[in-house]
């Protein structure tokens, strides 16, 4: 979210503050940080590749390469690549309709938006149980139908969704409400269609807070363990995502192959830090060209 | 290209932004909407231009009822106050935009559109920056880059919203020129927004002056400045010393002073009467009526204001609005007078009018 930026950025000065002149404060605040860093945050990596290759390359590659660690793969891969597109879908049109019009219930959409991040992510997989399991209200109707929702991929995906649903929106909502639209009535103004308008003037212009929302929820998306925990039943080779695919290897004492599927979870972290790092670059940069 | 605005009404809630609006322009006018702030002139352009729709009354382009029209039927070229430039296209895919999006059959070839966009930044005097991106530009260079985009799709109407309102002073005395003879040379109708009465004045053919969401009057420069319609226009444009007091007997008496006013209407009820800075006379006569008691002088330039406090043996005195009389004096005259502050001279008044009936207090 666009805050940890802002977190990062140093206080504006307000006169001079009683312990600046004190440099041990500033040394002791920063080895704190560090320690915190280290302890919390690069420590645990480090553990996760040491206990991965504890037993060797050999079977770290056993690991990597069994059939349901790939079909774990496959299917988180499956989940990302449906709700991250349908998000972003999503999130671009609240994010238009809450900055481009006033109407009532406006700000109601706009806290509606926010509620995946207040629900306990269990909560939402028990509540896609009650709606759609084989004893909720139309659970029994899909199955019937030979389309079961809960314990296959069509819960999985609603959990991801419902999950993931507020990155995109929250995202763009304050950008787009930055910007305001008067570039867009210019282009109106010359003759654009709508459609026409928000190929060439609004989506090139958010595009890099577009970017850092979809990868926000590509990775939460493939990270996601307890609202797709209650909606999958575990099922090995069938309903198994990775975070979902390491806890059962661990609960099997095999701590080194749960380690080795975790550092592909974690290598994907490190990637989509790397990208973000980029698209926050980029966009810093995009914004000190647009006010100057 | 005519417009013609016909009962047009507006309102926000209940606020009224544009209350039974009658306006009409003509073919190759180029006329100024000036107001203060919140008096519905910039929603009136817009509704024109078709970015918003009116509650009641219509509008009509050369004749035609265009008032439920969408944008792209109007041929309106639109200059937004803040320029509203593409920051991620270049001066030329910007000034290109409006070509570019027309539908393929009405397209014009990319040598065509090349040529046009040149012209059109040759006629802006820019053309050297074509490759730039907007954030690179002054503002001055942007809205005339604004201003090259809006007339690329060969509008019918220009329509400019505080087109100068965020450059600086100097900047803004340059376009204002620059705008007056490009409009001599495309005599495309053009209507532009304004709160700046020196730029209405030194720009338009004509004024329209709003207040409250009304217009208050139609008129060339010289007509809105020389014959105020209302107490409103005579001190919004230009300023306007105001005298209460009452019409007696072909003078307006205020408190003791006794002005005469030639072809006075007798059945006036006027309260107030109006007298420009420079139709006041400051003369070194004691024996004058009107005695007066220099409080303030100040340089102008070419000119000096001089603040003059009325002097009476009454109780009561003349009744000046802010309790002083501001005098316009050249340079020359005023060199010649060698005024002091604290002495006492005579004035004499040249001109002043009044309105028949009034409703409302002239100053708000």
């Amino acid at each position: 979210m666009s805050t940890t930026q802002n977190i990062l950025r140093p206080a504006p000065r307000t006169g001079t503050a009683p312990t600046e002149s004190i440099p041990w404060v500033r040394y002791a605040l920063s080895a704190l940080a560090l320690l915190i860093i280290a302890l919390f945050l690069i420590l645990p990596l480090v553990a996760v590749l040491f206990e991965a290759f504890r037993e060797g390359v050999g079977a770290y590659v056993d690991a990597i390469t069994d059939p349901y660690t790939g079909h774990a793969i496959l299917l988180t891969l499956i989940t990302a690549l449906t709700c991250v597109p349908l998000n972003t879908l999503f999130g671009i049109a609240a994010a238009w309709c809450i900055a481009r019009f006033q109407f009532p219930g406006r700000s109601l959409l706009t806290t509606l938006i926010d509620l995946p991040f207040s629900v306990s992510p269990v909560i939402a997989g028990l509540v896609f149980i009650l709606i759609f399991g084989s004893q909720g209200w139309f659970g029994g109707w899909f199955a019937a139908h030979g389309f079961p929702i809960i314990f296959a991929l069509p819960g999985i995906v609603l959990a991801t969704m419902f999950v993931t649903l507020p990155f995109v929106a929250r995202e763009l909502i304050p950008l787009m409400q930055e910007q305001g639209s008067e570039q867009e009535e210019a282009s109106i103004m010359l003759g654009a269609s709508a459609w026409r308008m928000f190929w060439t003037i609004t989506l090139p212009r958010i595009k890099w807070g577009l970017l850092y929302g979809v990868i926000l929820c590509n990775a939460r998306a493939m990270g996601e363990f307890g609202a797709v925990s209650v909606v999958s039943g575990h099922i090995r080779g069938a309903t198994n995502t990775l975070p979902l695919h390491v806890e059962i290897l661990y609960n099997e004492y095999q701590f080194s192959a749960a380690f080795a599927v975790a550092t592909l979870l974690a290598g994907l972290a490190i990637v989509t830090l790397i990208i973000k790092s980029i698209v926050e670059w980029r966009q810093q940069r995009q914004w000190e060209n647009a006010s100057s | 290209m005519s417009i013609q605005v016909n009962h047009l009404t507006k309102r926000y809630g209940d606020f009224t932004a544009l209350d039974d609006i009658d306006l009409a322009i003509d073919d190759g006018e180029l006329v100024a909407l000036l107001g203060p702030s919140g008096c519905g002139k910039t929603t009136l352009l817009r509704s024109i231009a078709g970015m918003e729709f009116a509650d009641s009354g219509n509008i009509l382009l050369e004749g035609r009822d265009m008032t439920f029209e969408p944008i792209r039927h109007r041929h309106v070229g639109f200059v937004f106050q803040h320029y509203a430039l593409f920051n991620h296209m270049s001066v030329f895919e910007n000034v290109a935009y409006g070509l570019r999006v027309r539908p393929r059959a009405q397209r014009p070839p990319e040598a065509e559109i090349s040529r046009r966009v040149h012209e059109l930044l040759d006629l802006v005097q820019l053309d050297w920056l074509a490759k730039r991106f907007p954030p690179q530009l002054s503002g001055g260079q942007r809205q005339r880059i604004a201003l090259a985009r809006a007339l690329a799709v060969e509008p019918r109407y220009l329509l400019l919203d505080e087109p100068f309102g965020a450059l600086d002073a100097s900047v803004r005395k340059e376009l204002r020129r620059w705008l007056r003879r490009l409009h001599e040379e495309l005599h495309v109708t053009s209507l532009f927004v304004t709160h700046d009465q020196e730029e209405a004045m030194e720009v338009a053919s004509r004024i329209v002056v709003m207040n409250h969401g009304r217009i208050e009057q139609v008129g060339t420069p010289e007509a809105v400045y020389d014959s105020p319609a209302t107490p409103f226009v005579s001190t919004f444009i230009g300023s306007v010393n105001v005298l209460h007091g009452s019409l007696r007997d072909g003078h307006f008496d205020t408190g003791g002073w006794q002005l005469p006013i030639p072809n006075a209407d007798l059945n006036s009820r006027s309260q107030n009467a109006f007298v420009r800075p420079h139709d006041i006379e400051i003369v070194r006569d004691a024996s004058t009526p009107w005695p007066v008691r220099i409080r303030h002088v100040q340089p102008m330039g070419s000119s000096y204001h001089v603040e003059a406090t009325p002097v009476t043996d009454t109780v009561q005195g003349p009744r000046v609005e802010n309790d002083y009389l501001t005098v316009e004096l050249t340079r020359q005259t005023f060199k010649t007078l060698a005024l002091e502050v604290g002495e006492v001279v005579g004035i004499r008044v040249h001109h002043l009018h009044w309105f028949h009936q009034e409703t409302a207090p002239a100053l708000d």
